[in-house]
């Protein structure tokens, strides 16, 4: 209670002192110079000495620091807004990530399955007839029929999935469709060794990606999930039979083994014969996506929805732009060169508006002058794709 | 020898600003001078130079010239300063990259986003030169730029000729935005005041007086007097640096945060530099009037109690206006701050 009367009193004895100026006050460039303290220590002194006592200067004084505190507020809270975005995005793409991934590793499982690659009872009671042979060039090839049968399922559910928005509801029905004819070949073989032979954890690649962008074309997925490994745990490699046919699950490693690297061989190459380009490489990779080619990526998928083909529109011109000669995709806050499309693999240059190159370009292409604005503009020049800012 | 140095060292940072700034077209004369200029008044405001030696020959002999010359912000004042003598380019640069910064903090030192505007107005009509009284012009190696000279402020030189690169020209434009919405509060508070004045045919000091006279019976009162000017003085009496640290806190209504951060020490500090100058004021204080007067703990908490309560009668009494009054407040409040 004593506390509130004493701020108080000061509060009120502060208000009648400051009344006015004590004149020569600073000037804003030694304001500018306190506030960012570079001033020299005597510097500072007398400043404060002045600050003190005039009112004037005070009230500069708060203002600035009040300005100085909302900016920084300001830039938290954008930087947490980003952060905030991002945890959204990359939960999303987890949680399609796990779906594909779990739908895949069932359907392999599936198809080994169904294409014999997991030795029936009596195949495995001919082999071991024979002991000393794990497997020649027939089950290699079996199992290289199998992987590739794998892939393509692989590739119709990630097509399935990469066109539609509800992505785990087209995978479920993709796993039911394939699962459920299979049901009753399955049932009909000795459960028990057939899910013994199964190794206990099953590594699968998606390359989802890679085969929705062969399916599409041109037309690349927007949100597709990162190309991760999973395990998968089945329930029925639990069993007691599993542990019983334990004997026989080691007979059959090796060629097991390699259908799984001859599998993933068979999807790794169906990936590189998708048309991708070297800003969708930079996409899928590890690291984050360049701003730059996720507006490329944007560009060209806007391109191929035949958006740019008239500017039918007020929101289309703001999207679209033509401007000496070329086409201008305005997506991601940048505007995109159509010749940056058909050129993606060019290499990347920065220009700055104030650059003498950007000045040469200007001077040999004055129309461009009509981007310059406060977006960044990504075109097509001497070779290179060059991204104005 | 040092000459050549120092001649070297301000073509150093020329260049080093000209490949920043490549299409800004600014003469090295010119650059040099400015910096020159900017040396001198430094060295000016500290006759005993600035590391006291007492030197006359800037550059080359004080030791404290050269250290501000290199923490210049070189290419900001270099973008300035083509910018006050009417390079084009210099100026869209400037508009591209500062004038949203301007609106920015206009719109923050405002209650209004019109006022905002017009605030941000001035401060871009300041800085081309409209009304702003620069400091003498730095003669330019032709007496202008060489090129560019048809840019928005080719005719006039603003405000920012006065820039002298100590701080950014961020920061610059920060204190130049926060003055002018201080200068336009003042002047509309004092417009308000001689409304007041017209209206009430009195002062506007005859509220404050009232107000004095609603809390001035009891013993309190008569003693309250000498109370406010015993704490008065001992607020006159402390360092400038908790002085200042009491205003900002209690009529600036700085957070400790902001205030600590402009003192080099965390919040926790600020708080406690605080809770110690007013734990001081109050001793101090008492213990005058004690030996002074000889008042006791009672007195003294009824007195601290009124002064305090003193503010809030005053605060009240300033608040029962007159609906023309409440007008002429709310437009004032409508405006800056």
């Amino acid at each position: 209670m004593d506390h509130q009367f004493v701020e108080g009193a000061i509060r009120r004895i502060l208000h009648r002192r400051s009344d006015g100026s004590t004149g020569a006050c600073p000037d804003e460039n030694l304001f500018a110079a306190y506030l960012e303290n570079r001033l020299a220590p005597p510097e500072t002194a007398r400043f404060e000495k002045h600050a003190s006592n005039c009112s004037v200067c005070q009230e500069v004084l708060g203002l600035s620091l009040r300005l100085a505190q909302q900016e920084t507020r300001a830039a938290g809270a954008a930087a947490s807004e980003s952060g905030a975005s991002l945890f959204r995005s990359s939960r999303l793409r987890l949680v399609l990530g796990a779906a594909f991934a779990l739908t895949a590793g069932v359907i392999l499982f599936q198809s080994a399955r169904d294409s014999s690659l997991l030795p029936t009872k009596p195949q495995v009671a001919q082999r071991e007839s024979k002991p000393g042979i794990s497997g020649g060039p027939q089950a290699q090839l079996k199992s290289l029929e199998a992987a590739t049968a794998a892939s393509d399922s692989i590739s119709k559910l990630g097509t399935a999935v990469a066109g539609q928005k509800d992505a785990p509801e087209a995978a479920g029905m993709e796993f039911r469709a394939r699962v459920n004819p299979a049901k009753p070949a399955a049932e009909a073989l000795p459960a028990a060794p057939a899910a013994a032979n199964v190794p206990e954890t099953v590594p699968v690649q998606t390359f989802a990606k890679a085969d929705a962008a062969k399916a599409a074309g041109t037309d690349l997925p927007e949100e597709l999930p990162p190309a991760r490994k999973v395990t998968v745990q089945s329930a029925e490699m639990n069993t007691a039979a599993a542990q019983a046919n334990e004997n026989r699950n080691r007979a059959m490693a090796v060629p097991r083994q390699d259908a799984v690297q001859l599998q993933n061989q068979a999807v790794q190459q169906a990936a590189m014969q998708a048309p991708v380009g070297a800003a969708q490489s930079r996409a899928e990779g590890a690291a984050p996506m360049d701003p730059t080619d996720q507006a490329l990526l944007e560009a060209r998928a806007a391109a191929s929805r035949g958006q740019a083909s008239e500017l039918k529109d007020e929101k289309a011109a703001e999207r679209q732009k033509k401007v000496a000669g070329r086409l201008f995709y305005r997506t991601s806050g940048y505007w995109v060169d159509g010749e940056c499309l058909l050129r993606p693999n060019a290499p990347r240059r920065d220009i700055r508006k104030d650059s003498k190159e950007y000045s040469d370009m200007i001077a040999k292409e004055p129309a461009l002058v009509e981007l310059k604005g406060e977006v960044p503009v990504l075109v097509y020049w001497n070779g290179a794709n060059c991204l104005i800012r | 020898m040092r000459q050549a140095e120092t001649s070297e060292e301000i073509d150093a940072v020329y260049r080093r600003c000209q490949d920043r700034y490549p299409t800004i077209r600014l003469a090295p004369g010119t650059f040099r001078m400015r910096v020159e200029q900017i040396l001198t008044a430094a060295h000016e405001s500290h006759p005993q130079g600035l590391d006291g030696s007492g030197d006359s020959s800037l550059f080359t002999a004080c030791a404290d010239c050269r250290a501000l010359f290199r923490e210049l912000h070189h290419e900001d004042l270099f973008l300035a300063l083509a910018c006050a003598l009417g390079d084009g380019i210099a100026w869209e640069l400037f508009a591209s990259e500062y004038l949203a910064l301007i609106k920015r903090f206009a719109l923050n030192a405002s209650r209004s986003y019109d006022a905002s505007e017009d605030l941000a107005q001035d401060i871009v009509t300041l800085l081309l030169g409209g009304n702003a009284v620069p400091a003498p012009a730095p003669p330019g190696e032709n007496g202008t730029t060489d090129g560019h000279a048809g840019g928005a402020g080719a005719a006039s030189k603003g405000k920012l000729l006065t820039y002298n690169g100590r701080g950014s020209l961020a920061g610059w434009l920060r204190a130049a935005v926060a003055h002018a919405a201080v200068d336009r509060f003042r002047r509309s508070r004092r417009e308000v005041s001689l409304d007041e004045m017209m209206q009430e045919g009195c002062f506007p000091a005859s509220g404050c007086a009232a107000a004095e006279s609603a809390v001035d019976d009891g013993p309190d009162a008569r003693w309250g007097a000498v109370f406010s000017r015993a704490l008065e003085e001992e607020i006159t009496r402390l360092c400038p640096r908790d002085r200042l640290l009491l205003h900002l806190y209690y009529l600036q209504e700085v957070s400790l945060k902001s205030i600590g951060r402009q003192f080099g020490v965390h919040e926790a500090t600020a708080s406690r530099w605080l809770e110690r100058v007013r734990r001081d004021l109050r001793r101090r204080v008492e213990q005058q009037l004690r030996k002074t007067h000889g008042f006791r703990s009672r007195d003294m908490k009824a007195l601290w109690h009124w002064v305090s309560a003193a503010e809030e009668t005053a605060l009240e009494s300033a608040l029962k206006t007159s609906p023309e009054r409440a007008q002429s407040l709310n437009k004032v409040q409508g405006g800056t701050l």
